[in-house]
C-alpha cells in the first residue's frame, strides 16, 4: 500500500532551510561583493526581503491547489500540452542545482581537502549517498535532514560565529557609499542563494498537515536563513574585505582559512568548517534530487519515486563532468540564477492570475 | 623332484591366501551390506511420526501401544499399568522421566486410583467415569479431559502425566510439570548498580511469574503461542490491555504466525525473522534479560515476546534510543543519570568514530589538530613500517581478540588476559616498532568507550562499523568520515521497528511531541515524565494520575 506522507511544521521549516542553505554559502560573498562592495551584507538582507513575495506567491498558488502538486496543477492551469512543458522546463530546471552545485563543492574539496583524489571519484560517493538515502521516500529523507539539522547544522553555526574573532572593523566602511543602487544589484545573484523553499511548498503543499500555517513557517525559515547569510557575509566581509572577497573563487573558504585561534585546540577553523561542510552541503543536495525524482515520478505518472532516484545518479554524474571549468560552471550558475528569478517573479504570478480568473470563473457557473 | 614338489606346495600356498583374501574381502563386503539393511530398516521403522494421524480408541492395549509407536523407543518415556479399584478398570499412567513430578505421580495419581472406593460413594453405571475420577480419587489441583491424542502427546512432553483408562476413548491429563531450572540470578550481561538483580532464567513459567510479581494487575496480558514445526517451543507474547496499542499486539501476532521453522533454537532466530529490516545490522527489538526493563517497556505501551528455554525477552518497537538506557537511570538522582545518558551516547559515537578521524587526520589533514599535538603524533610515528590505517587495524584486530578471548574465557581468568594483552602487548608492540604510542592511546581510549555502551549488541555493530568507518578515513579523509556518518544517519532513518522510525523519539514529527525526549538524550525527574512516549500510540497516554 502506497500511504501519502504527512509533513509536520516542524519538518516544512527544516526542509525550507535545508534545501536554501550550503548551496551558494561559499561563494555567495564573491557574487555579492561584485556589485554591493563594502554593503554586500545589506544586499542579502534585501535579497530575503524581496524573497518572502514569493514564497506569499508559492503559498498563494498552492492555496488554490491544496491536494494537488505544482505538477498537476500546472496541467490544470496551462492544459495538458502546456502544463507538461512546464513541469519538464521546471524539473530541467530543478535538475541544474545538483548539477552546478555537486560540481562546485567537489572542484573546492578538490582544491582544499582532496587534491591528490580523482574529481569523479567525490561526486560519485557524494552521489552515492543521494542515491542511497533517496530512494527510500520522503519521510526517511525527512528524518535525515532532521538529524543531520540538528547535529551538522548547529555546529557549523557554531564554527561559522567563531569567525568573528578575525574580523577587522575597517573592512566594514565606506557603508552606502554609492547609494542604494549597488545594494539592490547585489539582492539579484542573492537570489539564488534563497532558492529552494518556493520548489518546497509547490512539490510537497499537499502533504503538508498543517496548510493554513505554511506561509508563516516559510517566513519564518526564509528570516532564519537571512540571519545567517548575513552572519556569514558579514564574517566573510570582516575577514577579507569586500574588494578580496570578489576575487576570490570561495571566499568563504578562504576567509575560515585565515582565521586562527591560538594556545586552543581549534588553532584553524577550516579543516572543521570543511568536515561540518560536507553533511550540510550533502543533505542540501539530497532534497534537491529528491524533488528532481518527485518532479519526474509525477511526469511519467510513476508510483514510486525510488527508480528514478537510481536513474539520476549517473545523469548526474555525466552532466557534473560535462562542465569543463570552474569558469563556465560560474557562467552556467549565473543563468540558472536569472532563469530561477523568471519563474519566481515571472511564472508563479502569471499562474496566480490564472488560477484566480479560474476560481473566479468556476465561482460564476 | 624336490623342485617339483616345493612349487606346488608354494602354489597351493598362494591359491590360499589369494582364497583367504577373497574370504576376507566377502566378509567386509557382506558386514557392509549388514550395516546399510540394518540402515534402511531402521528408517522404514523410525519414520516421521504426526501424532495427528493417531486416535484414541477404547481399548488400553491399544492406546498404550499407539504411544510406543509415537514415542519409539525414548529411554525417558514411561508407562506404569494398574487396576482403578474403584471402578475396576485397567489403568496406565505415562509420564516423561525428569519432566514430571514422580512424587506427585506415585502419591497422588496412582495411590489414590489403586485405593478402594469411598464407603457410600462407590462408582455405578450412572456416574461419569471422568467426573468420579476427578471428584472422589485424584487429589491434583488440575486436571483436564482430553479426547484429541495429539493434543495429549503435547502435553505429556510439556511435562503432564496421561492417564488412561481401558474401556474409554478419552484420557486424563494431569498437570504434574517439574523441571529443574536454573536458580534466579543476576543478569550478565546487563549488570546495575541500583537496580533490580533478578534475571530472566530459562523457564517461560518463572520469567512470566517476574513479571506478573511486578504488576498485580489482571490487565497485564500473556498470550501463549506455539512456534516451531518441530519443537512446538512456548512462545508468549506479554502487553498490558488497556495501554498497548492493539494494531501492534496484531503486528506482533502476525509475524509470529509467519514463522514456519523447525527449531527457533534462542530468541535471536525469532528476532531475525520477526524484524521489519532483517539484513540491517542494526536491532529492531531490544533483547533484554532483565524483568523491570520489560515491565516498564510494558507500561510504556510495548510488547514482549518470551520464549521457553531462553533467558532473554525481546520487546517491541525498539528504537535506537532505547539501546542507551538502562534501569539505573531511574535509580538515580536526574542529573546524574541525565550526565551517565549523555556520556553514553558520547562513548558510543567515540568508539565508533575516534579510530577513523584519527587515521583521517593524521593522513589527510593534519591541519585540524593543534600544532604541538601534530608535531609530536608525527614524531611517535617516525620508524613505523605501516601506514596509519593498517597501524590502527592491527591493533583493532588484536582489541577484538582480547575482547573475545575475555569472555569465553572462565571468569577467573579472563581479567588475567585482559590485562597482560592490554599492558604487556601494548607496551611491547609499541616497542618493538609495529606501532606507535598515539594509537595505543586511541585504540584503548575506544575500546574504553565502548564499554560505556549500555547494550551489548550495540556495542558489537559499534566494533562492526568501526573498519569500514576507518577505511572509508583512510581513503577519503574526513570527507570519508563524514561520508560515512551520512550513511548511517541515512540508514537509521530508512529502518522502522513495527512501523515507528528507529530515530524516534531523538527526530521528532512536531513539537507537539517533544516531551518524548524526556526520557532520550537526558532523564527527566521522575515527576516530569508524566506522559507515556506518543510514538507507541498508547491507549492511554498519561502515565502519572491526578
Amino acid at each position: 500500500m502506497n500511504f501519502l506522507p504527512r509533513i509536520s511544521l516542524m519538518q516544512f521549516f527544516v526542509l525550507c532551510f535545508i534545501s536554501s542553505f550550503g548551496v551558494s554559502m561559499s561563494t555567495l560573498p564573491r557574487s555579492v561583493a561584485e556589485s554591493a562592495k563594502e554593503d554586500m551584507w545589506l544586499a542579502v538582507v534585501v535579497g530575503g526581503v524581496a524573497f518572502l513575495f514569493t514564497v506569499w506567491a508559492i503559498t498563494k498558488l498552492s492555496g488554490y491547489f491544496p491536494q494537488q502538486t505544482c505538477f498537476e496543477y500546472h496541467r490544470i492551469l496551462l492544459g495538458s500540452v502546456l502544463g507538461e512543458v512546464a513541469n519538464v522546463l521546471l524539473v530541467l530546471l530543478l535538475i541544474t542545482v545538483p548539477i552546478i552545485s555537486i560540481r562546485s563543492f567537489i572542484v573546492a574539496l578538490k582544491i582544499y581537502l582532496l587534491d591528490l583524489t580523482p574529481l569523479s571519484i567525490i561526486a560519485i560517493t557524494v552521489l552515492s549517498f543521494i542515491t542511497y538515502a533517496g530512494q527510500y521516500g520522503l519521510l526517511p529523507i525527512i528524518r535525515t535532514l532532521q538529524f543531520v539539522f540538528m547535529s551538522s547544522h548547529l555546529a557549523l553555526l557554531l564554527i561559522i560565529l567563531l569567525g568573528f574573532l578575525a574580523i577587522k572593523p575597517s573592512h566594514y566602511f565606506p557603508f552606502m557609499a554609492q547609494g542604494f543602487m549597488p545594494v539592490l544589484k547585489g539582492a539579484i545573484p542573492s537570489w539564488y542563494s534563497y532558492t529552494g523553499p518556493e520548489f518546497i511548498i509547490s512539490c510537497l503543499y499537499p502533504f503538508i498537515t498543517r496548510k493554513e500555517k505554511v506561509f508563516k513557517s516559510g517566513v519564518v525559515a526564509v528570516i532564519v536563513l537571512m540571519v545567517v547569510y548575513t552572519l556569514i557575509i558579514g564574517i566573510v566581509q570582516g575577514i577579507l574585505g569586500a574588494e578580496e572577497s570578489a576575487h576570490m573563487l570561495i571566499p568563504t573558504v578562504i576567509a575560515y582559512r585565515s582565521v586562527e585561534i591560538p594556545d586552543t585546540f581549534i588553532e584553524r577553523l577550516d579543516g572543521y568548517f570543511f568536515s561540518l561542510w560536507i553533511p550540510v552541503f550533502a543533505v542540501c543536495m539530497l532534497i534537491w534530487v529528491y524533488l528532481v525524482a518527485f518532479g519526474m515520478k509525477q511526469i511519467c505518472r510513476l508510483e514510486y519515486s525510488r527508480p528514478v532516484v537510481v536513474l539520476l545518479g549517473p545523469i548526474i554524474l555525466y552532466f557534473i563532468n560535462v562542465v569543463p571549468s570552474v569558469q563556465i560552471g560560474s557562467i552556467i550558475s549565473e543563468w540558472t540564477n536569472y532563469a530561477f528569478i523568471v519563474w519566481d517573479i515571472g511564472v508563479l504570478p502569471l499562474l496566480i492570475v490564472l488560477a484566480w480568473w479560474k476560481e473566479k470563473r468556476k465561482n460564476i457557473c | 623332484m624336490n623342485n617339483d614338489n616345493n612349487n606346488d606346495n608354494l602354489s597351493a600356498g598362494k591359491n590360499l591366501a589369494a582364497q583367504v583374501k577373497s574370504l576376507k574381502s566377502l566378509i567386509h563386503h557382506a558386514r557392509v551390506i549388514e550395516d546399510e539393511v540394518e540402515v534402511v530398516a531402521r528408517s522404514l521403522q523410525e519414520k516421521y511420526v504426526f501424532p495427528e494421524a493417531y486416535q484414541l480408541e477404547t481399548s488400553l492395549k491399544k492406546n498404550l501401544k499407539t504411544m510406543k509407536d509415537i514415542l519409539s523407543d525414548s529411554y525417558d518415556f514411561h508407562f506404569r499399568e494398574f487396576l482403578i479399584v474403584a471402578v475396576n478398570r485397567q489403568a496406565a499412567v505415562v509420564f516423561i522421566e525428569g519432566m514430571s513430578n514422580q512424587e506427585l505421580i506415585n502419591m497422588q495419581i496412582i495411590d489414590k486410583l489403586m485405593l478402594p472406593p469411598i464407603p457410600g460413594r462407590e462408582f455405578s453405571p450412572q456416574d461419569e467415569m471422568f467426573s468420579y475420577i476427578k471428584d472422589t480419587m485424584l487429589s491434583v489441583a488440575s486436571i483436564s479431559k482430553v479426547d484429541v491424542l495429539s493434543e495429549a502427546v503435547k502435553r505429556l512432553l510439556a511435562g503432564d502425566t496421561l492417564l488412561f483408562v481401558d474401556s474409554i476413548a478419552w484420557l486424563i491429563v494431569v498437570e504434574s510439570r517439574k523441571m529443574e531450572a536454573r536458580a534466579i540470578s543476576e543478569p550478565a550481561t546487563e549488570i546495575n548498580i541500583r537496580g533490580a538483580r533478578d534475571g530472566f532464567v530459562e523457564s517461560l513459567q518463572t520469567n512470566i511469574t517476574l513479571l506478573r510479581r511486578r504488576i498485580k494487575n489482571p490487565n497485564l496480558i500473556t498470550k501463549k503461542v506455539t512456534l516451531g514445526v518441530r519443537s512446538e517451543t512456548d512462545i508468549a507474547i506479554v502487553y498490558f490491555r488497556g495501554i498497548v496499542d492493539g494494531k501492534l499486539v496484531h503486528a506482533v501476532e502476525q509475524r509470529l504466525e509467519k514463522i514456519k521453522i523447525d527449531l527457533p533454537n534462542g530468541v535471536g532466530v525469532i528476532q531475525g525473522m520477526m524484524e521489519d529490516h532483517p539484513y540491517s545490522p542494526f536491532p529492531t527489538m531490544l533483547a533484554t534479560e532483565r524483568p523491570d526493563k520489560v515491565v516498564a517497556g510494558l507500561m510504556e505501551g510495548k510488547v514482549a515476546v518470551m520464549m521457553d528455554g531462553a533467558p532473554f525477552s525481546l520487546l517491541a518497537p525498539a528504537t535506537l534510543s532505547d539501546f542507551f538506557q538502562t534501569s539505573d537511570d531511574y535509580n538515580e538522582k536526574w542529573v546524574v543519570s541525565s550526565l551517565i545518558r549523555f556520556a553514553r551516547y558520547i562513548s558510543a559515537l567515540l568508539a565508533l568514530a575516534t579510530p577513523a578521524v584519527f587515521v583521517a587526520i593524521t593522513t589527510f589533514t593534519p591541519g585540524m589538530l593543534p600544532m604541538p599535538l601534530a608535531i609530536n603524533i608525527a614524531n611517535a610515528r617516525l620508524g613505523i613500517p605501516f601506514p596509519a590505517f593498517l597501524e590502527a587495524l592491527v591493533m583493532i584486530i588484536l582489541l577484538e581478540i582480547l575482547q573475545e578471548a575475555g569472555i569465553r574465557l572462565p571468569k577467573t581468568i579472563g581479567p588475567a588476559v585482559s590485562i597482560v594483552g592490554g599492558l604487556v602487548v601494548g607496551e611491547a608492540t609499541v616497542r618493538a616498532g609495529l606501532v606507535s604510542a598515539p594509537m595505543v592511546i586511541v585504540i584503548a581510549f575506544t575500546a574504553i568507550a565502548s564499554f560505556n555502551i549500555a547494550n551489548y549488541r550495540l556495542n558489537l555493530i559499534v566494533r562492526l562499523l568501526r573498519v569500514p568507518l576507518m577505511l572509508m578515513g583512510a581513503t577519503l579523509g574526513m570527507f570519508g568520515v563524514m561520508l560515512g556518518y551520512l550513511l548511517l544517519v541515512a540508514h537509521f532513518s530508512m529502518i522502522e521497528s513495527f512501523g515507528v522510525p528507529y530515530l524516534e523519539p531523538m527526530i521528532q514529527k512536531s513539537a507537539r511531541q517533544l516531551s518524548d525526549v524526556k526520557d532520550t538524550f537526558v532523564v527527566a525527574p521522575p515527576s516530569a515524565m508524566d506522559e507515556r512516549p506518543a510514538y507507541l500510540k498508547p491507549e492511554d497516554s498519561q502515565r502519572q494520575k491526578e
